[in-house]
């Protein structure tokens, strides 16, 4: 038995590589989450005229952190006539992928794990997994409600998925790729290289869709039927507790984050800098530092916006969600879509 | 690397692993005695042809796989479990009234999907492991759908179209008074 040492020493360097890849992005999924989640509290606190956290630590800060470790300390229960098996294995797979989409999101000049060349396709295929884990947790949990939470979950992400994967159609329409890097790289110059400032109305009606679609995916406040406490006691995860819940909480803000990467990444200009003079001009390792924190600093927008309108709006009703999405968002986009079509088609192309 | 005397490449081993997820959940999507069991390993099987998809270079096919196959239609199968009344029952299995002819059907089948495999024109260096496709890109999908496959394209939409005919039908309200 004769093994090639030049072949394993390569084999074990790439392994590592994705090691570091995955354990990076779960970290930065962390903080991420532990950031948002503290922020939320903090935005929802200011509109209604109260404190929010403000003890654990300086300004708070270390409010989530006690919340995670509290919620590691909890007791994990099964309830008893749940499919024990199908019930610990749905928060992995709600999670994975919320965490594998990553892979294709660019943080920055080079700072893609894989730009990948169907990128597009990729996010919004990955995504659509994580409905077969909000389903099996409610069908595990022998709980009304929890089925209740997984049949809408069902109808809702089903229903939101045709306006999101429309809305994305169209920068991909415009910059002729569904790699997230080189749609990044078309909007690169100034802020009016952005696809929000170009191609009136079509890239502005998409990038609102994709908010409004995506919210939906996502599950935050205005569309978070599947869990709405005041109807289904917490919907699909009623019987969750500890770690397992923990998972669905992390997946639900990690979506969350996606959403307005995704938002930076096809409307706002991705890592490129809004002015030339603010970085513009770097080259090398100090454009990925300096685009880093611009994608960041675009993102924390994004998501200030999300957790504004989660605070302000109330919760639709599950029939008016329908019509939403059916009769209001899938004609309009696929109008859009047409109109996109014919735009690039007959004055972009030639 | 060689193992006992075979040389083993990195791209066997991923064939070798994904084949095995996926005929090992496809067997168990008919063994399972629990149906909601059964259509979460029909799910994996689906995954596990997209990761033989990627083996092959083919990533956009691979994507679309999983999101028609494993997010869309798998969830529909589940949808349909829910929406059938016996859901809770304790008894809730798989049944096979006529192994006979089951059997018959998976034979003809196999035999029709062998001799399509065997007499196919494999495009060997497209499988050949090897450095990614330069660019998928949009405008080759495109071109692909619209030109030399517009006709199983277009015949698609149809039958997509029959469906949801079909479905409106089926779901209508029978009022009494109205024709």
């Amino acid at each position: 038995m004769q093994i090639d040492t030049a072949q394993l020493t390569a084999l074990a360097i790439e392994i590592a590589k994705i090691l570091a890849a995955a354990v990076c992005i779960l970290v930065f999924i962390l903080l991420v989450v532990l950031y948002v989640v503290l922020k939320l509290r903090w935005v929802i606190a200011r509109i209604q005229s109260r404190l929010g956290p403000n003890r654990t630590g300086p300004w708070g800060v270390l409010q989530t952190v006690a919340d995670a470790i509290k919620l590691f300390q909890k007791e994990d229960i099964i309830p008893r006539g749940a499919d024990r098996w199908l019930f610990t294995i749905a928060p992995a797979i709600v999670f994975i992928p919320a965490y594998v989409v990553y892979v294709v999101i660019p943080f920055g000049k080079g700072l893609t794990v894989r730009p990948l060349d169907v990128g597009v396709v990729y996010v919004t295929a990955i995504s659509s997994i994580s409905i077969i884990g909000i389903i099996t947790a409610g069908w595990a949990s022998n709980n009304k409600w929890s089925l209740l939470g997984a049949f809408r979950a069902a109808s809702q992400l089903i229903a939101f998925e045709v306006p999101v994967i429309l809305a994305m159609c169209i920068p991909v329409l415009l910059s002729g790729s569904l790699n997230l890097d080189v749609i990044v790289q078309k909007q690169a110059g100034s802020i009016r290289d952005w696809n929000l400032f170009n191609a009136f109305p079509m890239c502005q009606i998409a990038c609102l869709m994709l908010l409004i679609a995506g919210l939906a995916e996502a599950n935050t406040t205005p569309f978070d039927l599947m869990e709405a406490e005041s109807e289904l006691v917490a919907g699909f995860n009623t019987e969750y507790s500890g770690m397992k819940f923990a998972l669905f909480f992390l997946a639900e803000f990690a979506e969350a984050f996606t959403l307005s990467a995704l938002l930076v990444t096809l409307f706002l200009g991705g890592y490129n800098p809004p002015v030339h003079f603010l970085g513009g001009g770097l080259t090398g390792y100090w454009f990925s530092l300096v685009s880093l924190v611009w994608f960041l600093v675009k993102c924390w927008l994004v998501v200030v916006l999300i957790l504004w309108i989660r605070s302000t709006f109330p919760r639709v009703r599950i029939d008016q969600l329908m019509n939403l999405s059916w009769k209001g968002l899938v004609p309009v986009g696929l109008a859009n879509l047409l109109v996109t079509g014919a735009y690039v088609g007959l004055w972009v192309a030639r | 690397m060689a193992i006992l005397g075979f040389e083993i490449t990195g791209y066997q081993i991923a064939f070798v692993v994904l084949a095995g997820i996926t005929l090992g959940s496809a067997a168990l999507v008919v063994l399972m005695p629990n149906i909601m069991r059964a259509a979460l390993f029909l799910g994996l099987t689906l995954l596990g042809v997209a990761g033989l998809y990627v083996l092959m270079n083919a990533a956009f096919l691979a994507a679309v796989q999983v999101m028609i196959y494993v997010g869309a239609v798998t969830t529909m199968i589940i949808l349909a479990i829910f929406l059938s009344h016996r859901l809770m029952q304790v008894g809730f299995a798989q049944a096979i009234h006529n192994p006979v002819f089951a059997f018959a059907a998976a034979g003809v089948m196999f035999i029709f999907l062998f001799i399509t495999v065997a007499n196919s024109l494999w495009v060997r260096d497209i499988c050949a492991p090897g450095p990614a496709n330069t660019d998928v890109g949009v405008h080759a999908v495109a071109n692909a759908l619209l030109q030399p496959y517009v006709f199983p394209f277009e015949l698609a939409s149809v039958v997509l179209l029959v469906a949801l005919v079909g479905a409106v039908v089926i779901a209508k309200e029978d009022r009494p008074g109205e024709p």
